[in-house]
């Protein structure tokens, strides 16, 4: 038998054996992860259920990957030819301190590559009505929350992807899960668990899981049901709630926040929509109002031309007046001056009045002559004369005269004027001159 | 006029307000009084169908608004 002795290494090829038995290598790591030593264990049932129940107050499970710090007492397996090192007692102290500082390790890995408030910074959607669901499907977790969405009423659209949240691979599962998300068209990512052991959480601890909360491109919602402790997906997640339910509840509240912020403005817009149009009217009233009253503004003109009119009338009777007295004046200048122009004018006239009688008397010489002549003429060509040479003039009773022979007939009477008088005589027959011519 | 249909309320009731200054200014023309009058009835009517179009829709769209705070 050897001493007891307290060992510390990584789990590594856990198994557990059909009798209840656990078997893992306890290995320890050099530089680049290699492998320095191993050690291979084994923790007998009963020891094991003490073990487990001591990890898990602390909320702490065994498992691959994770470090202990474990009393035992190495024994020869003779069947095997094996030599093992069998686990009495976990410390389960130096576990949850090795948590602790990977907790730290991770949340600088984060902060370091920018993650850890990254998810935070995202806006998160008014109205996150698409969401998109990463859970264990059929765990209560997943009923919580989709019936809490469905009793809200609001027309909530869920993207699920299944996802174990315990077990082995649950790391990857929720990794995967995540990223399959993110070509949804979703207004959040909401991740939960129903409740359970805390060691459950541990995928929740993860840097992967973590990694993958941060690097999503919407708001991640964490519900992962514990009371005490915040995981690590909690703190780089954009807000976690404790329960699925509560995810649900805030989600819901949001959309209600919206929703009577929208009712707020629908009554706001109705009871201010009306006042432009009554702003423009009032406004178009007071120019309708006045505009009759511009209308009026003939009627003024027409009054300001009659004071124009009789401001005229008045101006042209006082100067009428003036003018009147200008006549007044002129003409009495006109009297004085007159006798002085006649004074003036006499000798001119008399002048005048001695040529005109000069003129007459030369004009009235001239005239003899030519009216001498003219009785001359007349004289020459009077009928007397024309008797004197011999001719005669023969007028019928009635004083016409006899210019044809054919205007007698036989017993008419006619007188005859000669040279030295006249007589009468009767007509006794007619010769024919054309016989006498031919005679 | 097509571009009366066209003026935006605002300038038709501006152009309103302006004939109505000219009109009751001291110094009123009144060769042109008769056709700013004939302007500003023509302007007056615009914006009055101007008026009751908004008034028409923006009734039609509050008491939509209204039914929808009733629901």
């Amino acid at each position: 038998m050897y001493p007891q002795v307290w060992v510390v290494g990584e789990i590594q090829r856990l198994r557990t054996s059909s009798a209840g038995h656990l078997y893992f290598e306890l290995v320890e790591k050099g530089a680049g992860d290699a492998i320095v030593g191993k050690l291979d264990c084994a923790v007998f049932r009963r020891d094991l259920t003490r073990a487990r129940r001591a990890l898990a107050r602390t909320g702490q499970e065994l498992g691959v990957g994770r470090e202990i710090r474990c009393r035992g007492e190495l024994d020869f397996y003779p069947a095997g030819g094996r030599l093992q090192f069998i686990v009495r007692e976990i410390d389960a102290v130096f576990s949850l301190g090795l948590v602790e500082r990977r907790r730290r390790e991770i949340l600088d890995r984060l902060r370091q590559a920018g993650l850890h408030d990254r998810n935070r910074g995202l806006a998160m959607a008014e109205l996150p009505l698409r969401v998109g669901l990463v859970t264990s499907h059929g765990s209560a977790a997943y009923h919580d929350f989709v019936s809490s969405l469905e009793e809200s009423g609001y027309a909530f659209e869920l993207s699920f992807q299944h996802a174990p949240v315990q077990g082995s691979d649950a790391v990857h599962r929720v990794v995967r899960a995540l990223e399959a998300m993110r070509v949804l068209p979703v207004d959040c990512l909401v991740v939960t668990r129903g409740g359970g052991a805390r060691s459950d959480l541990a995928v929740f601890d993860s840097l992967e899981v973590a990694e993958a909360i941060a690097r999503s491109p919407f708001p991640v919602l964490t519900g992962l049901g514990h009371e005490t402790d915040e995981s690590i997906a909690d703190l780089v997640a954009h807000a976690a709630f404790k329960t699925p339910t509560k995810v649900a509840e805030h989600l819901v509240q949001r959309v209600a926040a919206v929703e009577s912020r929208l009712e707020r403005v629908a009554t706001a817009l109705a009871r201010l929509g009306r006042l432009p149009v009554q702003r423009s009217r009032h406004r178009l009233e007071a120019v309708e109002a006045r505009l009759p009253a511009a209308a009026g503004r003939v009627r003024q003109a027409r009054r300001r031309l009659d004071e124009l009119r009789a401001r005229v009338a008045t101006a042209a009777r006082v100067g009428l007046g003036g003018a009147s007295r200008r006549r007044a004046a002129l003409a009495e200048r006109l009297v004085l001056a007159a006798p002085r122009r006649v004074a003036v004018s006499r000798p001119r006239l008399a002048a005048v009045c001695r040529r005109i009688a000069d003129l007459s008397s030369a004009t009235v010489r001239e005239e003899s002559v030519r009216i001498a002549a003219l009785a001359r003429l007349a004289e020459e060509l009077s009928p007397r004369r024309v008797l004197a040479r011999g001719f005669s003039v023969t007028r019928t009773v009635e004083g016409r005269l006899v210019r044809s022979a054919t205007e007698l007939t036989v017993g008419d009477v006619v007188g005859t004027d000669v040279a030295g008088g006249s007589f009468e005589s009767r007509v006794e027959n007619f010769r024919d001159p054309q016989v006498e011519e031919t005679k | 006029m097509s571009e009366e249909t066209e003026q935006s309320f605002s300038d038709a009731l501006t152009e309103l307000e302006a004939i109505l200054r000219s009109i009751e200014g001291d110094d009123v023309d009144l060769d042109s009084l008769a056709q700013q009058l004939a302007r500003a009835a023509e302007l007056l009517e615009v914006c009055r169908a101007k008026i009751r179009k908004a008034e028409v829709e923006v009734e039609h769209i509050v008491s939509k608004l209204e039914e929808g705070d009733a629901e």
